[in-house]
């Protein structure tokens, strides 16, 4: 291809995986609402494959590895391409990629429903898929790298940092916890036993939310706050001190899931502490964010991704907060195991992780097809539905879990306990159906955004399809 | 300008930092036998728990239920004696779980008959009319497959002979369907009948149910 | 103070030290325009 020298970008395949993620991205809510309607009302357990057990893992497997890679996979090519001036190198192999990653996604998606589940959270997959996940992990590696390599462009910007972190991090987390001896094609054992497990386990669970729904995600922001408002970020080297803080903290602070567990005490303090340090990388983000709109927040109201990025890194900064906040002891003591942490969990992933894909994917998706978005005023709407959506979620389960931590924690003056495990249970029940029904609302949202895009490719191209040459200009060396 | 021209240096530093934090804090307690100290009155679970343990992992029952009652006082309270790390030795994986839909179930071995879990499991619903834990009628619809009874235990080192293995099996099988079994009415209920002499899936997660936190007492005894 | 709370003093003092020799490396204004440089660049790799 290269030979002629019109080099071609590949969005074809930026396109196929931003599909390919709005896709599970549905499937995933579908099973989200459905495990949330069981939580109050176990009439839908109809089936084993139905029962909340083998949904639950379902749902996060097909948001976090579905819907979260795909839409990573998407942004990555689409920013490597473009930040390095250079065509992806092997184009068939991405292709094969897309292949391998849906059909494995597929497949998780049935072995987990037919009880295939190690137990390892966010690692249920059994040791076949887990090894069809490395092959595209490798083959997703392959074009990262060898796209840098042949970079046109001498510097590295911030996004592509984030990616090169993500594509190690995981590849090292995701073979390590996953070492398992198979017992049949359908069942293995962990090679690590009890605390050991548990300290692995949550070393990996913790990173993995981190690399998967954090440092990637900042490489989107990072890209496209710039690209959609035409203003430079604030400070490149913020970014640099942060990213490098970051990386290094956040392997430190896996244990922070396992406090007052069996878990040596040591491994809990340090956890505690990298967790506080964490916020200041995470905050150079948030600030970096908000600075690069200074003197323009009338973009706010006049670009409609603004909102999307804004309000994202808003959570983000939030989410940090509350994190550190919730890991130490006492306040863990209170929070752990209780509906709080669902909300901790639903603010990431309904504010910040879909805000920014969201935004990332309405700037990518007309320029790679050269058409116009089908609507701004749909955008809007997605918009307000997701935000409200997600607000009323978390506020819901955290007052819902303010108060399960309460009544788990509530004696009589002679000492005994006043609630049954019963009791605190079904006082929540009011609190499940709210969030069942601000889940409703999100959900409207997501599938606007998913018509609007569909519609956005249908339309008559205006320019050929996809495929935008290079070009030549500004790129002797330089620096 | 520095690493962010040289790709290849950048990855190999990024890999560098992120492993000083893992190597500290995961790596080198592996190797640590404080980390997950063993006891001898800590047993591991016989091939019929093991069995059961890995339908609790198939159903995802950790997805509602933790295994680890934390040093609290009203956690105490609730459930029972803290749990202390030489327990866990033979679990693998762990089940700790994070979520607390359902109560602990660390030290729920001995603290119904059996009667009552078969009862409980075919339908919690009518035991406790507002609980939200789904029914698992069907397992006692499946033939406990015990094909790979003896590989597992041997995987996992427990050091039992194909022979242990046979005779736990036969013996857990006499036990439950023994007309002297306390719980037999209960068992044939929720049982069809052509497996009532036969070990069902529904047995043995049972099993496993009954020897969770069994033997923290002599730990305690022991200390 | 016991060994091990000295042990902990020191590792934070030493990770203190390489945060900040980092910030002023990178805040040195002799390097502000290289280091800014990309953050201008990238806004139009469109062309
Ligand atoms: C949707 C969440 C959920 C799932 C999944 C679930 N449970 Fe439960 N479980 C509960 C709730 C809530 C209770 C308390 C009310 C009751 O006893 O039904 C409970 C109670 C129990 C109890 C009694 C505990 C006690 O101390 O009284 C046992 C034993 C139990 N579950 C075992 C299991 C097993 C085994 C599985 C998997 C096959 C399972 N549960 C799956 C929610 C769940
Ligand atoms: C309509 C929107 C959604 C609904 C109704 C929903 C529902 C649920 C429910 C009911 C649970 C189980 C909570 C519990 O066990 O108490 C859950 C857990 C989880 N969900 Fe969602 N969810 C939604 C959106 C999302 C999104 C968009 C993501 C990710 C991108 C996500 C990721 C997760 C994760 C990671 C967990 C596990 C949390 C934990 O273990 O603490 N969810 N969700
Ligand atoms: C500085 C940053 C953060 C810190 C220190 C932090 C801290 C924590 C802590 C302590 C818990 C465990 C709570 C418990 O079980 O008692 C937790 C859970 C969780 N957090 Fe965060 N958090 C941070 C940022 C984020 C972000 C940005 C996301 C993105 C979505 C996120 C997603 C999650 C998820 C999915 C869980 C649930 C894990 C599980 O139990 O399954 N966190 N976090």
């Amino acid at each position: 291809m290269s030979e002629t020298g019109t080099e071609q970008y590949n969005f074809k395949i930026v396109r196929s995986f931003a599909f390919s993620a709005l896709f599970w991205l549905v499937i995933g809510l579908i099973v989200g609402l459905w495990i949330a309607f069981e939580m109050f009302n176990p009439a839908l357990n109809l089936a084993p494959w139905l029962s909340f057990g083998r949904l639950r893992v379902v749902h996060t497997n097909g948001l976090g590895l579905g819907f979260g890679l795909a839409g990573i996979f998407a942004t990555s090519y689409y920013i490597l391409q473009r930040l390095t001036r250079t065509a992806l190198p092997f184009p068939r192999l991405a292709q094969a990629h897309l292949y391998l990653f849906n059909t494995t996604i597929a497949l998780a998606a049935l072995s987990l429903m037919a009880g295939m589940n190690t137990t390892k959270e966010y690692a249920e997959l059994e040791w076949p898929i887990d090894i069809a996940v490395v092959v595209f992990w490798v083959m997703f590696a392959i074009n990262v790298f060898a796209t840098l390599i042949k970079r046109r462009e001498k510097q590295m910007y911030i996004s592509l940092w984030y990616i090169i972190a993500m594509t190690i991090a995981i590849a090292i987390l995701y073979i390590v916890n996953n070492l398992e001896i198979p017992v049949t094609l359908f069942k293995s054992y962990t090679v690590y036993a009890g605390a050991n497990d548990a300290n692995v386990e949550w070393w990996y669970g913790h990173n993995i939310v981190g690399f998967i729904f954090t440092v990637p995600i900042l490489a989107m922001f990072y890209y496209f706050l710039p690209k959609s408002t035409g203003l430079p970020i604030f400070s490149h080297r913020l970014s640099i001190i942060s990213f490098w803080a970051l990386n290094f903290a956040y392997l430190w602070t896996g244990a922070h899931h396992l406090m007052l567990s069996p878990l040596p005490e040591w491994i809990q303090t340090v956890a505690i502490a990298f967790s506080i340090f964490l916020i200041a990388p995470s905050w150079g983000s948030v600030i970096n964010g908000y600075y690069t709109l200074q003197g323009n927040w009338e973009q706010l109201r006049t670009n409609y991704l603004v909102k999307f990025f804004i309000f994202g890194i808003t959570f983000y900064g939030l989410q940090t907060l509350q994190g550190p906040l919730q890991g130490l002891r006492t306040l863990n003591a209170f929070f752990h195991f209780t509906d709080w942490v669902v909300g901790h969990v639903h603010m990431g992933t309904m504010g910040w992780v879909t805000m920014i894909i969201s935004a990332s994917f309405y700037y990518m998706i007309p320029r790679i097809t050269g058409n116009q978005l089908y609507s701004i005023k749909l955008a809007n709407t997605h918009f307000w539905l997701i935000l409200v959506g997600q607000l009323i979620w978390t506020i819901t389960m955290w007052i819902a879990g303010i108060q399960q931590g309460a009544m788990w924690k509530a004696t009589n003056p002679d000492g005994s306990l006043m609630y049954s495990f019963l009791d605190t249970l079904t006082s929540l029940y009011p609190y499940y159906r709210l969030r069942f029904a601000a889940g409703v609302i999100y959900f409207a949202g997501i599938l606007i955004f998913v018509w609007n895009l569909i519609m956005t490719v249908r339309q008559a191209p205006q320019k050929d399809e996809a495929e935008q040459p290079i070009q030549n200009k500004e790129l002797q060396s330089w620096g | 300008m520095g690493i962010t021209s040289k790709p290849v240096v950048f990855a190999v530093l990024s890999a560098a930092v992120i492993l000083i934090g893992s190597t500290v804090t995961v790596f080198i307690p592996l190797f640590m036998p404080s980390t997950q100290p063993v006891s001898a009155y800590v047993k591991p679970y016989t091939s019929v728990e093991l069995e059961g343990r890995d339908i609790y992992m198939r159903e995802g029952c950790n997805n509602c239920h933790t295994q680890t009652v934390r040093p609290l006082r009203t956690e105490v309270l609730r459930y029972g004696e803290y749990s202390k790390p030489e327990e866990f030795a033979y679990d693998r994986p762990f089940l700790w779980g994070s979520r607390r839909t359902g109560p602990d179930l660390n030290r729920i071995g001995g603290k119904y008959p059996d009667s009552w879990h078969y009862r409980h499991m075919q339908s919690p619903q009518s035991m406790f009319e507002k609980s939200n834990m789904p029914p698992y009628g069907w397992l006692a619809k499946n033939r406990l497959d015990t094909s790979n009874s003896y590989k597992k235990t041997s995987i996992l080192g427990y050091g039992f002979s194909e022979q242990d293995v046979q005779v736990q099996i036969s013996q857990y099988r006499s036990k439950v369907t023994a007309d002297t079994y306390l719980s037999k009415e209960t068992r044939d209920l929720v049982t069809p009948a052509e497996l009532h002499h036969e070990l069902t899936e529904m047995d043995a997660i049972i099993a496993y149910l009954q020897k969770l936190g069994r033997d923290v007492k002599n730990l305690e005894t022991k200390k | 103070m016991n060994s091990s709370a000295l042990f902990y003093f020191l590792f934070t003092l030493l990770l203190s030290v390489i945060f900040g020799g980092i910030i002023r490396y990178y805040y040195n204004p002799k390097r502000k325009q290289k280091i800014e440089e990309p953050k201008h660049r990238m806004l139009d790799d469109e062309q």
